[in-house]
């Protein structure tokens, strides 16, 4: 498939590097010390922003979290940004549960064209309408607003496609009309595409027996003929080619995907604080992390866990420095204008797959997220934080120890609470009580009734069978079948 | 008007709802309903004037969306027309406006980014020069934390609908939030008491969004309602007794106004919108209005609430045409 801009997406490491490095010479972060997100902080570090040229001068910066982040905009809501031009600021419910803004002025508005444009050529060599079918997603995460500003760049380019945006409270709106306005893509969250697509075979045969009712034809008849003698999936009706994905671990999604909608899935990895997305390209072998917008870094697995044990500040490693298979949190500094990120600690635990050239002929690094670091339940879509859940549990009473295992039954994932009863405690009592008590977290009542995440299920024990880091930290949330 | 007809007439979905006979004045084409639309679109959405560029969701009160395409350059003059609406209403470089949306997917959601992000679209016009922050309602239902933002941004302008304004302000307020009063308020959805649109900002200017449009069409501070310029819509009014003749009686076709004719008078919109993918030809919007002055440039109009009876009889009536 051809790339767009070969200079760039195909230029080699060192040139890659060199453009890095000429952000930094060229006031990047004189530029960002306007924030009152980075003065004091590096005033205290002792930082002349002026000072730091090299990528290895930028090792001295501290870094900075998403907690920072929230922070700053609590406390100096006007002392934020590093250049007015603002058009506008997009919000998620966040990760962690805790919503962060990020201001997007013309420049990230233009990053976000380019990388759409980017993408569509890696994805898609059609000439004739490349249909794409958005599914934007309901509350409580964020609406089909986003998809606008795609649109907004496939059009600027004149290029060939049409958009039908929706969302899953509209499906059967929807795919009432993708039926005969077949898409060619689809993009959504995977668990969200995979509820849409049971909920397909499963009301299919009451649909063509209506379409049938609506409108007697020859082919209504097939359909009901044909939903009589098979199992009719979503691949049978729409026949999407390709799927792009985000929001969470395409992994445990991907094989169900291509059975329920016959597509090839596209892995997409992205976060509100920067507006730049990652794709796969068609070789699969990795998310293509777009170098040249940003400076990325890693934090090894090791330094992390000692970080856990005796709060040092760990290294991190520029990521074009990693082996193949390192494990490590993604750090990046945003080449972003209206606020850039210095050093942000996402949180997002990745593995470095190949600093290589690609079969694809691109050479920005391939990543796969491999998961979250910070303290969160993580079931895909649906995310709360480890410390409310505690708090719910320890207001119980009754409960001296407890464990979550997230499980997979299917591409499903299924909370498995563990508790140890306090002595005199009645375990079904207090079995029950900590049942409800995780069906009162919102995010994850919505996620069970919606049918993506399975109902909790919870066990007293005598013990808990503990999971612990090398540095002896205890992990209270395994994952059991980590994507 | 004749050049819009012959070019619908050119499409196999006004062929067939005009059963073969094109019409040679808009009076005499038949009314289309959101249920006859929906029709129409499910049997012939292949076969437009221009590629769709964008399938988009228009919300019709009291019955179940309808899908309306636009092509490339349907995008592109509405992101100009969008500028000139917003700037007429009262926008002005360095305001903060906090937009407000119902739950995805509609076509009013494509109104931050017409704001944002029209340089792309429009490049030889220069940028409206505000900073946008959207909300999505339910969103904020189930983190109320997120209006502390916006709010402490201190926004001189209000983009939402009568009902969504009120369940903002509630959020923000259980989150502690300072109270929100702006210097304007864009408001759409239902009419709504002015004092209640007092609480909010010093000067209200209405929005109404039509199918076959992509941006809203607009008011003016120092004047009431809404602006149809004609270059981008035809309006005419089927009167509240046509109106709810028709409702009573499904078989009944209503007469319907040309707005010059109608001044004074409310009743139902219909509404000729013209879009270069698949122009709207009098679409019954449900929408209840009152047409305040029409002239050779444009038609103004209020959105005045339908009564309790007229709601119930649409939906009724809505139900019963989609079962039958």
């Amino acid at each position: 498939m051809p790339i767009l801009h070969p200079e760039v997406e195909a230029a080699p490491l060192g040139d890659l590097r060199a453009l890095e490095e000429r952000q930094l010479r060229n006031g990047l972060l004189v530029h960002a010390s306007r924030s009152a997100l980075y003065r004091a902080r590096w005033r205290e570090a002792g930082i002349d922003p002026g000072a730091i040229r090299t990528l290895e001068d930028l090792q001295r910066l501290p870094y900075i979290r998403g907690v920072d982040l929230r922070e700053v905009w609590q406390h100096h809501p006007h002392d934020v940004l590093c250049d007015p031009d603002v058009r506008i600021w997009f919000a998620t419910s966040g990760t962690t549960g805790a919503p962060k803004w990020t201001p997007y002025g013309r420049q990230e508005l233009a990053m976000f064209e380019e990388v759409v444009l980017r993408v569509y050529h890696m994805t898609t060599t059609r000439q004739d309408a490349f249909r794409i079918a958005i599914f934007g997603t309901p509350a409580p995460f964020v609406s089909d607003a986003a998809a606008y500003a795609l649109l907004a760049a496939h059009v600027a380019a004149r290029l060939p496609v049409e958009y039908i945006l929706s969302s899953p409270t509209q499906a059967a709106v929807t795919l009432s009309f993708l039926a005969d306005r077949r898409p060619t893509a689809v993009i959504g969250f995977p668990s969200l595409l995979l509820r849409i697509a049971e909920g397909i075979a499963a009301e299919a045969p009451q649909a063509a027996r209506a379409a049938w009712r609506d409108e007697p034809s020859l082919r209504t008849f097939a359909g009901v003929v044909a939903t009589r003698m098979l199992r009719l999936q979503a691949r049978h009706l729409y026949r999407p080619e390709i799927g792009l994905f985000g929001g969470e671990p395409l992994a445990p999604y991907r094989r169900p995907l291509l059975d329920a909608w016959g597509l090839r899935a596209y892995e997409l990895y992205a976060m509100t604080e920067y507006p730049c997305f990652h794709v796969e390209c068609p070789e699969q072998s990795g998310i293509h992390l777009w170098a040249d917008w940003c400076i990325p870094e890693i934090i090894p697995l090791e330094a992390l866990d000692r970080e856990e044990a005796d709060g040092s500040v760990p290294a991190a490693i520029h990521l074009f420095d990693a082996a193949p298979g390192a494990l490590g949190e993604f750090v990046f500094t945003s080449f972003a204008r209206a606020l850039p990120l210095v050093r942000y600690r996402t949180g997002d635990v990745i593995e470095v797959l190949a600093v290589a050239r690609c079969g694809c002929g691109r050479t920005h690094p391939r990543i796969r997220v491999r998961g979250r670091r910070d303290d969160l339940v993580n079931l895909g879509l649906i995310r709360f934080s480890t410390a409310e859940l505690d708090r719910r549990l320890g207001a119980l009473g009754g409960i001296t120890n407890w464990q979550l295992r997230i499980v997979r039954r299917g591409y499903k994932p299924q909370p498995m609470l563990y508790l140890v009863p306090a002595t005199g405690a009645d375990p079904a009592e207090m079995t029950d009580a900590a049942t409800r008590a995780m069906n009162d977290i919102d995010v994850l009542r919505l996620g069970i009734e919606n049918g993506l995440v399975l109902p909790v299920e919870v066990k007293a024990v005598p013990q808990i069978d503990e999971v612990r880091t090398w540095s002896g930290k205890r992990r209270r949330v395994i994952e059991e079948a980590p994507s | 008007m004749s050049t819009l007809l012959d070019r619908a007439a050119t499409l196999p979905l006004y062929r067939a709802h005009w059963h073969g006979r094109a019409p040679r004045a808009l009076e005499e084409a038949p009314f289309v309903t959101a249920w006859a639309w929906r029709r129409m679109v499910k049997r012939h959405a292949g076969a437009l004037i221009r590629p769709a560029v964008l399938w988009a969701l228009h919300p019709v009160p009291g019955d179940d969306p309808v899908w309306i395409p636009f092509a490339h350059d349907d995008v592109a003059a509405e992101a100009r027309r969008a500028l000139d609406v917003f700037r007429d209403a009262g926008l002005r470089p360095g305001d903060v406006v906090l937009s407000v949306a119902p739950e995805g997917p509609w076509v009013g959601n494509a109104l931050p980014f017409l704001m944002a992000a029209a340089d792309s679209l429009v490049p030889d016009r220069p940028p409206l020069g505000v900073q946008v922050l959207p909300l999505a309602v339910l969103t904020v239902t189930f983190r109320p934390d997120l209006t502390l933002f916006p709010f402490r941004r201190l926004p001189t302008v209000l983009v939402g609908s009568s009902v969504d304004l009120h369940a903002i302000a509630d959020f923000a307020r259980a989150a502690g939030a300072p109270p929100l009063r702006c210097r304007l308020l864009l408001l759409s959805g239902p009419a709504t008491e002015p004092t209640v649109v007092r609480g909010f900002a010093e000067t209200c200017v209405s929005l109404l969004h039509l199918p076959g449009a992509l941006a809203p069409f607009g008011g003016r501070p120092d004047g009431p309602g809404v602006w149809l310029p004609r270059d981008k819509v035809r309006a005419e009014l089927i009167p509240d007794a046509e109106w709810g003749r028709s409702i009573q009686d499904p078989a009944y076709v209503p007469r319907a106004l040309p707005a010059a004719a109608a001044q004074g008078l409310s009743g139902e919109l219909v509404a000729t919108v013209d879009d270069e993918a698949l122009p709207v030809i009098r679409f019954r919007t449900q929408e209840r209005v009152r047409v305040l002055a029409a002239d050779a440039a444009g038609v103004r109009i209020s959105r005045i609430a339908p009564s309790p009876g007229v709601v119930n009889g649409l939906r009724s009536a809505a139900t019963s045409m989609s079962r039958g």
